[in-house]
């Protein structure tokens, strides 16, 4: 699968490129202002306010993430011209289109930021793209808006309590780029609009809370702030961007989310425990999952059915993922010499066995494990199975041999065995 | 005080049923209550494999049915649209087993749920250890024969007579390409096969070819493994909708009975309601037994308080791979997923082997997988590339080679153990080598090595634990089925088979049900 993502340089950008990159092994464009210098990603130059680059003919996607960011530089319809360049780009390939617009958006948005959002919405819902309508993203590498929150909590020995009427949906960073992963491929049977944050508003204060506890580990007081004070101090440093965010934070409207993450049955994490938790282990196992479905049957997979194999492993196996190494993770086809390391080991009870029948089970009870197994033989069948027969004998002679040295060499180092991650 | 109380829904107890209430009895039905959860695709398994993308949940199973028991005997144990006929049964009816399978159902209709619909009628010889008329059997075969369906061929074939059920046969399911040209291969060469003992014909199945009384006629849509949606395979199911529509017959559901007790007059039932975890008591005047064979064998050795072991019949099985080259790279193509074509070996010791030839079409490509000793991804190639190509092979031998036996533990749970006999291992090799010359000679190869001899138990065809004989001593009983010092107990399920048949034995389970509720009909209401 080609995707095509543009802000990938920003907060939830990329973190959502490492993401498919490792997990999911699609082809990636970038496009950006700069090099994000990422392994696997093909970078091309691009800036909201000029032409599109030429895309690969084949593009299956596009995520358009890019936002300007130069406000007071640039007219506001630069956005809109930008999203229709690309929309017009997405439609030579028939590519999907998904728009991350905002909590903002709206047509009688007070800021024009939130009208642009939600013009470009339309357009994108004309094409018949998908638009995601984020809540406050949080979690993960300090940058963004949650990158500026984090800082003012860590700077201010205390901090303002503008009451309860000040209040987030959240949702963490990793659950937003796994729910565009997922929009790569699936349809949520909702409209065009998915909601994605915390159907329960968090005061402003119990975020901020949380943040000093888990992310600066110090106790804060709070002093309650009025309103009007922060406004006021806006209005006297008008380009300060941190002022200028938190204001927004007070007239958001309330987004009915349940319908669309019921739609992709997807239950956020308590933003209580979530940034304590150690998070990643999900992202290890559907990298694992790819690699074993990529060996078995030679495909990229969706986000969907990797997830089945992640869901499988943890209430199934109760352990974590497992220490693939480097050089099965970079071939898929190494695994086989693994695979056959391990069964001359006669413990039956071999994890990686275990998991490789698991993940033979699981990708083929997949469209394209179907496709796979009884797709069109081609123009010469019984060449082509006969050819098929031998290159299997082959591979399986040559990984077996393979398998059998690095057996030998397992007490090595380098030939670690896909034993069982550290916890 | 009920008149008439059945336990179980099963092909045996349904087919005491109707008897019974033709004769205008009263019956109460009782049963483990489990039904289907998931169900297979209504569309053909390869559209659906190919476009479904859903598929997981029929193939996979929302809690993971598939991936949890990978040692499982039969796909059928992983399929999660299967696996509710199959669940807690041993755990509930308190059977423990050591190195054997010990399966059974706490299902409405049980094993039928997933049964591999082959039938038969014993040979001559037999029905000779059965200590009751010849004729009052072949009236009952007939009786449950027309009432279930039965497709095989249209003119009578080389195993016409072996199977014994071609009078009551209406109707063919269509072969596959590769079972046809095994077919007729066998057809020209039939003379040098069958000087190896070998005989070929046409499987006869328990399966629709055309609609009738609500179920579909088979249409080849491949899921026969996941399950018939359009019910052309016969489960007994389809009979207990059908008796639930006559106004003395009640099916109660998920009432497990836990203890049965012989009163002054009549029996009193110990149940557990599976919904509500209650107790309570149940009286009647004639119990029949149909849970099965082993549950309903600890019930009775429980109220008998029988404690010696005693033998369980039970098929040894293998199975095997076959290629036929000449078929490589030809398109795969869905169709009938049960037994194509079956064969008969003839075995030193008069005894014969039985067996039947599968299409590997509608079987998840991980189930092959799992058996070829080689990388996964090189195996899942191989299969890919062979499933137009092959066939799947099974092969049973009469029950009582196998050496398993039963016995009341301690704690009144049933203890099965035991293995298969020396001879039994004789015979499956004997079996392998006249199998392997004879499919030499239709042009089709036993792949070597791929003879594997199944686990003992895991045919599921059990019997004959508490046999029917002319003079039955305690832990047998008589012509009727009635175990020695009891009355009004009868016992319909294979337990009181004597004999246990290397062919499908279900048919005649059924016919002796059938045979004994005509009894019990003939004998008046007892008062
Ligand atoms: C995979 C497979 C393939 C098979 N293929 C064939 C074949 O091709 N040909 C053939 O002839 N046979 C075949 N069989 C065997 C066949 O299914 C059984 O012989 C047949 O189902 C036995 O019928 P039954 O009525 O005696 O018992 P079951 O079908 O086991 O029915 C038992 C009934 O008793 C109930 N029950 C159990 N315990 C209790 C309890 N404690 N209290 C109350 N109710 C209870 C259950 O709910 C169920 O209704 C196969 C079996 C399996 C598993």
């Amino acid at each position: 699968m080609k995707v095509a993502v543009t802000g990938a340089t920003g907060y939830v950008g990329r973190e959502f490129v490492s993401f498919v990159n490792k997990s999911l092994g699609v082809e990636l464009y970038v496009l950006s202002r700069s090099d994000p210098r990422l392994n696997g990603v093909t970078w091309c130059y691009y800036d909201l306010d000029q032409e599109c680059p030429i895309l690969p003919s084949s593009l299956d996607v596009i995520v358009h993430l890019a936002s300007n960011t130069k406000h007071d530089e640039l007219p506001a319809d630069i956005e809109i011209t930008a999203a229709s360049r690309l929309l017009e780009e997405a439609g030579k390939t028939r590519a999907r289109f998904i728009f991350v617009s905002s909590q903002t958006a709206s047509k009688n948005a007070k800021s024009s930021y939130g009208k642009t959002k939600w013009q470009i919405e339309k357009l994108v819902q004309e094409y018949g793209g998908i638009s995601v309508r984020p809540g406050q993203v949080y979690g993960g590498s300090r940058r963004g808006l949650y990158g500026r929150i984090v800082e003012l909590v860590d700077r201010l020995p205390i901090l303002p309590d503008f009451g309860d009427n000040v209040r987030v949906q959240l949702i963490h960073v990793e659950e937003l780029s796994e729910i565009l992963a997922r929009l790569l491929t699936e349809n949520f049977n909702g409209k065009e609009i998915f909601f994605a944050a915390d159907p329960n508003w968090t005061s402003f204060r119990s975020y901020l809370t949380g943040l000093a506890e888990t992310q600066v580990k110090k106790r804060r007081l709070f002093v309650r702030v009025p309103k009007f004070i922060l406004i006021g101090a806006a209005w006297i440093f008008p380009n300060h961007k941190s002022l200028a965010s938190l204001i927004s934070l007070f007239s958001l409207p309330y987004m009915h989310t349940a319908a669309s993450l019921a739609a992709m049955d997807i239950t956020l994490r308590n933003f209580d425990t979530s940034l304590q938790k150690k998070s990643g282990t999900d992202r290890h196992l559907l990298e694992e999952g790819r690699i074993l479905f990529e060996y078995l049957i030679g495909k990229s997979f969706s986000y969907f059915s990797l997830r089945g194999y992640v869901r499988a492993i943890k209430s199934l196996r109760g352990t974590g993922p497992l220490n693939i190494p480097i050089l099965a993770r970079a071939f898929p086809s190494m695994l086989g010499a693994y695979e056959s390391a391990s069964s001359f080991t006669s413990s039956t009870s071999n994890e990686l066995l275990w998991r490789v029948a698991a993940a033979t089970q699981l990708s083929e009870s997949t469209v394209a494990g179907g496709e796979y197994y009884f797709g069109e033989l081609g123009k010469y069948p019984v060449l082509r199975s006969v050819s098929t027969l031998f290159l299997a004998g082959l591979s399986e002679a040559l990984y077996r041999s393979v398998g059998g040295f690095i057996f030998c060499l397992r007490k090595l180092p380098f030939s670690n065995y896909c034993e069982q991650r550290d916890a | 005080m009920h008149d008439i109380v059945i336990v179980g829904s099963g092909p045996a107890g349904v087919s005491a049923a109707f008897p019974l209430l033709e004769g205008g009895r009263d019956v109460l039905m009782l049963d483990g209550g489990k039904t289907l959860t998931v169900n297979a695709s209504s569309d053909g398994y390869l559209k659906a494999r190919l476009s479904d993308t859903e598929q997981s949940k029929w193939m996979i199973g929302s809690d993971f049915q598939a991936l949890r028991f990978p040692d499982a005997v039969s796909p059928k144990l992983r399929v999660p649209t299967q696996s509710f006929a199959f669940d807690s049964f041993a755990s509930v009816n308190r059977i423990e087993s050591n190195n054997v399978v010990a399966l059974g159902s706490l299902a409405t209709g049980g094993l039928s749920n997933s049964w591999g619909c082959g039938v038969a009628a014993y040979s001559e010889d037999a029905l000779e250890t059965f200590p009751c008329q010849r004729s009052a059997m072949t009236r009952s075969y007939e009786n449950v024969a027309t009432r279930v369906g039965i497709s095989g061929v249209d003119l009578s074939d080389d195993l016409s007579e072996y199977f014994g059920v071609d009078d009551w046969t209406s109707g063919e399911i269509p072969l596959d390409n590769i079972h046809n040209s095994i077919l007729q291969t066998y057809e020209k060469r039939r003379a040098s096969v069958q000087r190896l003992g070998v005989k070929m014909g046409v499987a006869r199945k328990a399966v629709l070819s055309a609609d009738s009384l609500g179920r579909k006629g088979c249409n080849l849509c491949g899921n026969c493994l996941f399950g018939c949606t359009r019910q052309s395979l016969y489960s007994s199911v389809s009979d207990v909708e059908r008796l639930k529509t006559m106004p003395s017959f009640r099916l109660e559901p998920g009432t497990l009975v836990e203890r049965i007790e012989q009163m002054d007059h009549g029996w009193r039932l110990y149940v557990l309601e599976m919904d509500t975890n209650d107790r309570r008591i149940i009286d009647c005047n004639t119990l029949v037994m149909a849970a099965g064979t082993l549950a309903t064998t600890r019930l009775v050795f429980e109220c008998l308080s029988y404690e010696d072991p005693v033998q369980l019949l039970s098929c040894p099985t293998a199975a095997f791979l076959l290629w036929k080259p000449s078929f490589l790279g030809s398109p795969v193509k869905e169709g009938f997923g049960l037994g194509q074509l079956s064969f008969s070996v003839q075995l030193p010791k008069k005894y014969t082997a039985f067996g039947s030839l599968f299409s590997p079409v509608g079987i998840p490509i991980s189930e092959f997988v799992r058996q070829i000793p080689l990388q996964s991804k090189v195996s899942a190639r191989i299969m890919k590339n062979l499933l137009s190509s092959t066939s799947i092979g099974n092969v049973f031998l009469p029950g009582q080679l196998s050496n398993i036996t039963v016995r009341l533990g301690l704690e009144h749970q049933l203890i099965v153990e035991g293995g298969y006999s020396t001879e039994a291992q004789l015979m499956l090799a004997n079996a392998r080598k006249k199998l392997m010359r004879a499919f030499l000679k239709l042009g089709v190869i036993l792949i070597p090595g791929s003879f594997t001899t199944g686990l003992p138990g895991g045919d599921i065809h059990y019997a004959g634990t508490i046999p029917m004989k002319s003079d039955p001593k305690i832990g047998e009983s008589s012509e009727f089925c009635e175990p020695a010092t009891t009355r009004g107990l009868f016992v319909v399920d294979g337990a009181s088979l004597p004999y246990l048949s290397e062919q499908s034995h279900t048919l005649t389970i059924m016919a002796n049900a059938d045979r004994v509720a005509n009894h019990i009909v003939s004998q008046g209401v007892d008062l």
